[in-house]
């Protein structure tokens, strides 16, 4: 019934690469997905940020004072990544979910390949942000992860003040930025051992870092984190 | 699992189901014919899929091709079953009941509109059905007592036909059905035009055969909001400007002055006049505009703007291209619902598939044809032309590639249709598109505030004005700029088809294939430079002189207009017919620029009103008139002809009064001998004005024509009294009078013994010219006869000493 349902809106809406417009079932081409700068083999074993030797702390992160225990990107937030996340985000095209949570499957298999997880979390959205774009971008690839690593997606988070966007702040003000804007919601019974937390841009690490806080705060033992998208736009 | 090859699937469906549709309007099905078409169809089917293996595709294909001509089919044969139809061919008498489901067009004397009959009483029974018709209701409004209107007034207890005779409203008439005869012929007819509009019969009746009218509360909410925008649009607004609002905004056109239109047809603004996608675009930024302020929620902003597109289409009444943009937008809210990325192609042939699905004949309507093809224009045409300024955007650069690429892809429906094209309209839209989406905006905003805070809105009016006012000088100020607009009589449909198989070849190398980019850019450029080239020497060419005489006896209604125009470039017409005919038009299609010689036999509306015109259109170096008594004519006529030499003297165009027995060279080959009137003869005739008409000889080496305006036997009679021993004899006659049977006076011609008479009529003219009696009278000169009624406008060329007659519709 789904499949005919499906192929039905195929008809009027057709699959489509969100880039180049080259017919794709999963909206982005091959050839889009190969001009994606992917995060190499070398990277800081901390924050993930792609590096030219493998180090354990990169310049970016030595100093900070960062709560989750390792943070990996499937690849560069720039060019075609940057496009195809604005389209998802913007938009609206969640048709995107599936191919974007494949994305992050290969990077979870790619660094995360030894943790077994308890499960998985995502950055929330204040309920009015939510209500303005309709969904929540990284909920959406978090519950979708979980369907193909079968784990349990637990939502405990929410985010209780509308903040200032990230982007439009300087560094020193974006940590006071989500100060105590992060709150526990959950049984903490169930937030507990290693925990995959999923956001889809990472850039100066501080909003994933309040949120690891919380969650170790209520019983979990380690928070590693996993972005679509790493920004480099900061020296 | 097998590689499944993706596709449009929309791609195909809807071009094939309207092909279907053509073919299908165009075969009649029988068995044979089923089994012939199946059986090319499935060798197609089968050869092309053994080609590239694809089956499916062409199966999708052929599968819509036959919905389509089973669908065309089907709504024919509903149709040719109509009960209406049936009743009308023997005329009956009905009183049908149903919604008025166009806007009304208001006359001086009547009132008309289409009609969805719901039900139908007839021989005492009432049947239900679902069918069109076409009602003409008669009043006279200028009297103030008269009786039709009573029993109006009395059902409605309103003064005003307008009050109660609008879109959706419920009306009970009854009344003469008739059948509308249909024209099989090429080219646009209203008849046709009423066909595909499912109206196939036409009740005509007055105003006090109307039994009953109820409003509906939704179309009385539509006549409240409309009512209040243009009240208000009327009261702060500059009238001029308030009738364009009204129009461009409501939906309502009835109003704008004849003037406006014009401006707005040469300069190619003409579709800022009509509701279209524009309006749809913009009520989405608006509402965008509002939610960015008021942080509403996604689906909230869905719901509103779906609610306000749904409003609005039911507000300004449901014509094609306002459907197919509102359609378009309903896509693009479901696409957002369902989290797809919309595709501008597939949305538009979705749209088209819906819209023709609805109602097959609709891609026979003008709005459908260029709605689409202006929106197909703008997503392929102008990203090739964005190439060319290197992808570089702003204002200027979108703005001139909109226009410009819109241009090229309506231009042949637009010269199929009109004739007409309108080569300043790439410029004109250029300086008018920003102010343009400002009125519209603006102007809907308007609407709505308009129903809330009332005075709040007075200085949005203040600037709605303004902008309006300078939309004003950019169409009058591009609607005289010299050879600005093409005139081509003869675009036939095969042209267009031609026209489209090389845009779409080009698009296709422009598009699909890996050619380099500068090559492609030069590709382009050679294109224009050649469309630039092919525009400016058809120009030339039409404004070079015919090789041979050449009359022109134009299909101007029920009047006389008469083009000659000789080798040496002499340009010559003779009357120019009733007002608002399109004489200017058809003068440019003959491809004047200039008239040598305009010549006014008399000045009766049916010869001066076209000529009005014409003066001030077109650069006239003579003007010829004959002595009048205009002493027993009334009021209105007389300050028409005051008002035509006002113009002439406005104009400093020479003018002259001929008597008869003058003679005027106006070549060393062409001169007019003038017959009639002389002066001191027609006092005694002054009661009838036609009897006054100018009667010459037109002389082009040994051709001789003669031109009679509307004498009528008397004055014929006193011709034959002056010209016993001169000849006025002649090689074409125009019949005097439009062939009125006061006209037919057998002497006179047998005196001229014409090779060829014309007679310049209106079809189904009240007056019923031309009589039998003329008739009868030419063919016992053995005469051969040419209508403009029946041919439409007539042209004779001179060759050797013969006429070569030809009939251009």
């Amino acid at each position: 019934m789904i499949r005919i349902l499906k192929s039905l809106i195929d008809i009027f809406f057709p699959p489509k690469c969100v880039i180049c417009s080259k017919l794709n079932e999963n909206f982005l081409c091959d050839d889009c997905i190969r001009n994606i700068s992917v995060t190499g083999n070398y990277v800081c074993q901390f924050c993930g940020k792609p590096t030219i030797r493998s180090v354990n702390k990169c310049l970016e992160c030595k100093d900070e004072k960062l709560y989750f225990t390792k943070a990996r990107s499937f690849g560069i937030y720039e060019g075609v990544l940057k496009d195809v996340i604005a389209e998802y985000k913007y938009k609206n095209v969640r048709a995107l979910t599936k191919l974007l949570t494949q994305l992050l499957y290969i990077t979870l298999q790619k660094y995360y390949r030894d943790i077994s997880f308890d499960s998985i979390e995502y950055i929330p959205m204040t309920k009015r942000s939510k209500s303005f774009r309709g969904f929540n971008q990284s909920e959406l690839l978090a519950k979708e992860l979980g369907k193909i690593t079968e784990l349990s997606v637990n939502g405990f988070l929410i985010k209780t003040k509308n903040t200032k966007k990230q982007m439009s702040l300087s560094l020193s003000e974006r940590r006071k930025n989500l100060i105590g804007v992060f709150d526990f919601v959950g049984s903490k019974e169930n937030c507990r051992g290693d925990i995959l937390l999923i956001d889809d841009v990472y850039t100066t690490g501080y909003t994933v870092s309040e949120c690891s806080k919380v969650l170790l705060n209520n019983g979990a033992n380690d928070i590693y984190v996993l972005t679509l998208a790493r920004s480099l736009l900061i020296q | 699992m097998d590689k499944k090859k993706l596709q449009v699937w929309i791609y195909y469906i809807t071009p094939s189901y309207i092909l279907g549709i053509v073919i299908g309007e165009n075969i009649k099905i029988s068995l044979s014919s089923i089994i012939i078409f199946l059986s090319i169809l499935s060798i197609i089917i089968i050869f092309c899929s053994f080609y590239d293996g694809r089956f499916i595709k062409y199966l999708i294909i052929a599968l819509f091709l036959i919905i389509g001509i089973f669908i065309i089919n089907l709504t024919q044969t509903e149709m040719s079953q109509s009960i209406l139809l049936k009743l009308s061919e023997e005329k009956s008498y009905v009183k049908v009941e149903g919604n008025i489901c166009s806007r009304p067009h208001f006359f001086k004397n009547s009132v008309s509109f289409f009609l969805q009959v719901k039900y139908i009483d007839f021989n005492g029974k009432r049947y239900k059905l679902n069918d069109r018709t076409q009602i003409t209701l008669f009043h006279n409004n200028e009297n103030p007592n008269n009786d039709l209107l009573d029993n109006y007034k009395k059902l409605n207890s309103k003064d005003d036909l307008k009050d109660s005779i609008f879109l959706g409203n419920s009306i009970a008439i009854s009344g003469r059905l008739n059948k509308i005869e249909r024209e099989i012929s090429k080219g646009f007819s209203w008849e046709k035009y009423l066909y595909h509009n499912k109206i196939q019969t036409k009740l005509v009746a007055d105003v006090s055969k109307i039994e009953d009218i109820s409003i509906h509360i939704l179309s009385r909410i539509r006549k409240y909001v409309v009512y209040k925008a243009e009240k208000l649009f009327k009261e702060r607004i500059d009238s001029k400007h308030s009738t364009f609002l009204i129009g461009a905004v409501l939906g309502d056109r009835s109003e704008i002055s004849p003037e406006t239109i014009e401006h707005f047809t040469k300069s190619g603004l003409l579709h800022l006049l009509a509701i279209s996608g524009q309006n749809m675009v913009l009520i989405a930024s608006i509402i965008i505009f509002f939610y960015r302020i008021f942080k509403l929620s996604f689906f909230k902003r869905i719901f509103i703007t779906i609610i306000m597109i749904v409003s609005y289409t039911y507000l300004v009444g449901y014509e094609a291209s306002v459907l197919r943009a509102s359609i378009t937008t309903l896509l693009t809210m479901l696409a957002l619902i369902l989290g797809r990325k919309k595709d501008p192609f597939a949305l538009l042939s979705t749209s088209a598939l819906f819209l023709t699905f609805w109602d097959p004949f609709s891609i026979y309507d003008v709005g459908f044809q260029l709605s689409f093809l202006s929106v197909a224009g703008i997503f392929l045409i102008s990203p090739i032309i964005m190439k060319l300024f290197n992808n570089k955007k702003n204002l200027l650069t979108n703005t001139f590639s909109i226009t410009f690429s819109v241009q090229l892809a309506i231009a042949p429906i637009t010269l199929y249709h009109f004739k007409q094209f309108s080569i300043v309209s790439i410029l004109s839209n250029f300086l008018a598109l920003p102010v343009s989406s400002l009125i519209l905006s603006l102007g809907m905003i308007c609407v709505w505030l308009s129903l809330i805070f009332e005075k709040m809105i007075h200085p949005l009016l203040w600037v709605l004005d303004k902008a309006t006012g300078y939309l004003f000088l950019i169409s009058e100020f591009c609607s005289k700029i010299p050879y600005g607009q093409l005139y081509y009589s003869k675009f036939s449909i095969y042209l267009v088809v031609v026209y489209f198989f090389f845009m779409i070849i080009s698009l296709y190398f422009l598009i699909k294939t890996n050619v380099e980019q500068k090559v492609k850019t030069k590709f382009v450029l050679s294109l224009i430079a050649l469309l630039i080239l092919l525009v400016f020497t058809y120009q030339f060419l039409l404004s070079l002189p015919p090789k041979n005489l050449s009359i022109t006896f134009f299909n101007i209604g029920n009047g006389d207009a008469c083009l000659v125009r000789t080798p040496e470039g002499h340009d010559i017409l003779i009357d120019g017919g009733p007002e608002g005919k399109n004489i200017v038009k058809k003068l440019h299609l003959k491809g004047v620029k200039k008239l040598n010689l305009v010549i006014l036999s008399h000045p009766h509306s049916d010869h001066i009103g076209g000529l009005i015109e014409v003066l001030n259109e077109i650069p006239v170096n003579l003007v010829l008139v004959g002595s009048l008594d205009l002493s027993e004519c009334d009021h209105s006529l007389i300050d028409k002809y005051n008002s035509f030499l006002e113009i002439i003297r406005n104009k400093n165009i020479n003018i002259k009064c001929i008597k008869s027995k003058d003679i005027l060279n106006i070549s060393s080959k062409l001169s007019l001998f003038s017959i009639w009137p002389d002066p001191d003869k027609i006092s005694f005739l002054k009661s009838n004005l036609n009897n006054q008409s100018l009667v010459f000889l037109l002389r082009y080496a040994n051709k001789r024509i003669l031109f009679t305006g509307d004498v009528e036997i008397e004055a014929q009679k006193e011709i034959l009294n002056d010209f016993k021993n001169l000849s006025i004899n002649a090689d074409i006659l125009k019949v005097p009078h439009q062939g009125s049977k006061d006209a037919n006076f057998y002497p006179f011609l047998k005196a001229v013994l014409p090779k060829i008479s014309i007679i310049s009529v209106g079809l189904h003219n009240k007056h019923n010219h031309p009589s039998d009696e003329i008739i009868k009278s030419l063919k016992k000169i053995n005469c051969p006869i040419f209508r403009t009624d029946k041919m439409g406008d007539i042209n004779l060329i001179a060759i050797n000493n013969n006429w070569k007659i030809s009939k251009e519709r």
